[in-house]
């Protein structure tokens, strides 16, 4: 946590102090404030507990560099546990040939299609268990070099990336508030991986479009005993045009991993699944369901499954936004929690443009 | 492994199509009118795609990667401007297209509500450059065409004199029925949803008596709602202009108070030809004479 602080003030000095006054507000970042407060009652096996917490505050700058260069660097503070570097990117959009472009800096990893979302535009609240079982709280998140191209296709898009990774995404079990004790000796420092994907997308008809996908992350999960993890995702994404503000989407995801045998662990192989519908009701509501399982990373064969409902209001666009969420949580060796949700949302700052 | 690499590099550069000197332009553009606009200037034969599609709500537009990979082999891509589209950045950002002209049609505009003072968002979705909706203002139109002839005689010089004297002649037309218009929708009152058609009352001598939003993209409360229906009543204006993607039930509400008259228009033409954005402006001139 003190290295993500340290890091933390010294980007924003740098921002600071390297930006000279008289172009300090024509070109200032764009700056962004998105504050996420939570009022829970959870039941479990009889015992009931309520909670209002401030679950996250992400502070983002974001903006051009120069023609062809932008960067992005995101800080998460969650409650009282410390600030985190969720991103800090530096991207060559438009700098590279065939249309290629280049991502360096820590970042969501290009895996999957919910993965390099960030946690508040979830209607569901929270990132998929799979991901926080397999890669930690938020998902799979690591410094990388990736290289993004644009198929020179027509009718269909297709976009495929190749990166590598710093390695720490593939440890698993990042929590917030837990100590970072990755690389404390020379024995458990990551080691470096490769990430890949590949994506499909089409516009069949004028009001139905389609993203297929499958990506892979690779690379050593245990320093120590040198044991490898390959994870591989499938992916589609379903989007349904039903009026000029009204649309159904329905996503999947599935990721499977195969983890070597260690010195403390058999061979593993866990699988989990994500499962979405959302309907956008009108400019302001929106409703779904989600359902989806895990296995546990470290023993394959122990299972959390999870469904759920939510209902949405944007007072106006994201500026506001609140979320009831109610799920329920079945772990295979503990009693099933079931929880209420309230979420209220505020977004300070420029409007982010909707990717599909 | 050397080769393998050479190779692939190799393979990316031929795939990648460029457009070569003697080609006609291509275009992608936001918005059906900036689109019909730059077809004016281009003629024909131009490849002009657009963006959002004119039922849609352009001030929340899903960027998709079919559009990134059209605007990749674009030679130009073309903005509304005034911080309607915003998303725009993404898709040029996200079409790796290195000799990509970004052009701000805005730059040629009269621009109208341009806020004083501090702007913030408890003014509601306010454009802190000033109303975006320039295009609903047919001699806005005719200085874009002239701007865009500029542009684009620059990247075809050949082809210059001929984009000028297509802009004159979309320019002119704008004039001409400019004029008619004016005749025909002078002194006219009317109401509308968000603040999309204060251009085209401005250059019409048009009225426009109440809005919808009590604020831009804020949805009505019943008082304020009521407050509408008191000012139709009073003034007698019935027709509020709506697009397509405003919820209804507001205008349902005056319809039933006052006898308000649902004017479902959206705020762009169909199609981004010049016919089609001359004749959705006929199209709301008319409804402004309907009674």
């Amino acid at each position: 946590m003190s290295r993500s602080i340290v890091f933390a003030w010294a980007a924003a000095f740098v921002l600071v102090c390297f930006v000279p006054p008289a172009l300090a507000q024509k070109l200032n970042p764009d700056l962004s404030v998105i504050g996420d407060v939570r009022a829970q009652a959870v039941d479990t096996d009889g015992e009931s507990t309520q909670s209002l917490e401030l679950h996250e505050v992400e502070v983002g700058l974001a903006g051009a560099l120069n023609p062809y260069a932008s960067a992005a660097v995101y800080l998460g503070i969650h409650g009282t546990e410390g600030i985190e570097v969720e991103e800090a990117k530096l991207t060559l959009d438009r700098y590279l040939p065939a249309s290629l472009a280049l991502t360096a800096g820590q970042s969501l990893l290009d895996f999957g299609q919910i993965n390099p979302r960030h946690r508040h535009a979830f209607p569901w609240l929270d990132a998929p268990l799979m991901h926080q079982e397999f890669f930690g709280e938020d998902g799979a998140r690591d410094v990388t070099a990736r290289l993004d191209w644009l198929a020179p296709t027509t009718g269909v898009a297709i976009r495929a990336s190749a990166g590598v990774l710093g390695g720490t995404s593939l440890l698993g079990g990042h929590d917030h508030g837990a100590e970072d004790d990755s690389g404390d000796t020379e024995e458990d420092a990551p080691e470096l991986g490769a990430s890949g994907r590949l994506e499909l997308f089409a516009e069949p008809s004028g009001s139905v479009s389609f993203a297929i996908g499958g990506s892979v992350l690779h690379g050593v999960y245990d320093p120590a005993d040198g044991a490898h993890a390959t994870w591989l995702d499938v992916d589609a994404k379903f989007n349904v045009d039903l009026g000029p503000a009204r649309k159904l989407v329905l996503q999947v995801e599935g990721v499977k991993g195969t983890l070597e045998a260690s010195e403390e662990t058999s061979t593993q192989d866990p699988t989990g699944y994500f499962a979405v519908a959302d309907l956008r009701l009108d400019r302001r509501w929106n409703v779904g369901g989600w359902a989806e399982s895990t296995a546990e990373r470290a023993e394959d064969s122990i299972r959390t499954n999870r469904y759920g409902g939510f209902v949405g209001l944007q007072l106006m666009e994201e500026t506001t936004v609140f979320r009831v969420v109610a799920r329920r949580t079945s772990p295979d060796e503990a009693p099933a929690t079931n929880e209420l949700i309230l979420q209220a949302l505020f977004s300070l700052g420029p409007h982010q443009s909707h990717r599909f | 492994m050397h080769r393998i690499l050479i190779g692939l590099g190799a393979a990316f550069l031929a795939l990648t199509p460029r457009a070569d000197a003697g080609e006609p332009l291509r275009v992608v553009a936001s918005t059906t009118d900036v689109g019909a606009i730059a077809r004016a200037v281009l003629g024909d034969d131009a490849s002009v795609e657009i963006v959002a599609r004119p039922d849609r709500d352009p001030h929340a537009l899903e960027v998709r990667p079919s559009t990134m990979r059209l605007t990749a082999k674009a030679d130009f891509y073309l903005k509304v401007g005034l911080s309607l589209d915003l998303w725009a950045d993404d898709i040029v950002r996200g079409s790796r297209n290195r000799d990509l002209k970004v052009v701000d049609c805005s730059q040629w505009v009269e621009v109208l509500e341009k806020p004083a003072g501090k702007v913030d968002l408890s003014q509601g979705d306010v454009h802190p450059e000033g109303n975006p909706h320039w295009w609903t203002d047919p001699l806005n139109a005719a200085a874009v065409a002239r701007g865009l002839a500029d542009a684009f005689g620059r990247a075809r010089p050949d082809d210059a004199d001929r984009f000028r004297t297509n802009a004159e002649t979309f320019a002119a037309e704008a004039e001409r029925r400019t004029a008619a218009w004016r005749e025909r929708a002078g002194g006219a009152r009317f109401a509308e949803y968000h603040r999309s058609w204060v251009y085209f009352a401005y250059r019409f001598g048009a009225e426009i008596v109440a809005r919808v939003e009590p604020l831009p993209g804020i949805p009505p409360s019943a008082r304020q709602l009521q407050e509408t229906a008191d000012v139709l009543k009073a003034t007698g204006v019935r027709a509020v202009f709506r697009d397509p993607y405003q919820t209804p039930s507001p205008v349902r509400f005056l319809e039933r108070e006052v006898g308000a008259r649902d004017v479902l228009i959206p705020t762009s033409c169909e199609e981004p030809t010049p016919e089609s954005y001359f004749a959705h402006l006929e199209r709301a001139i008319a409804a402004l004479e309907a009674r």
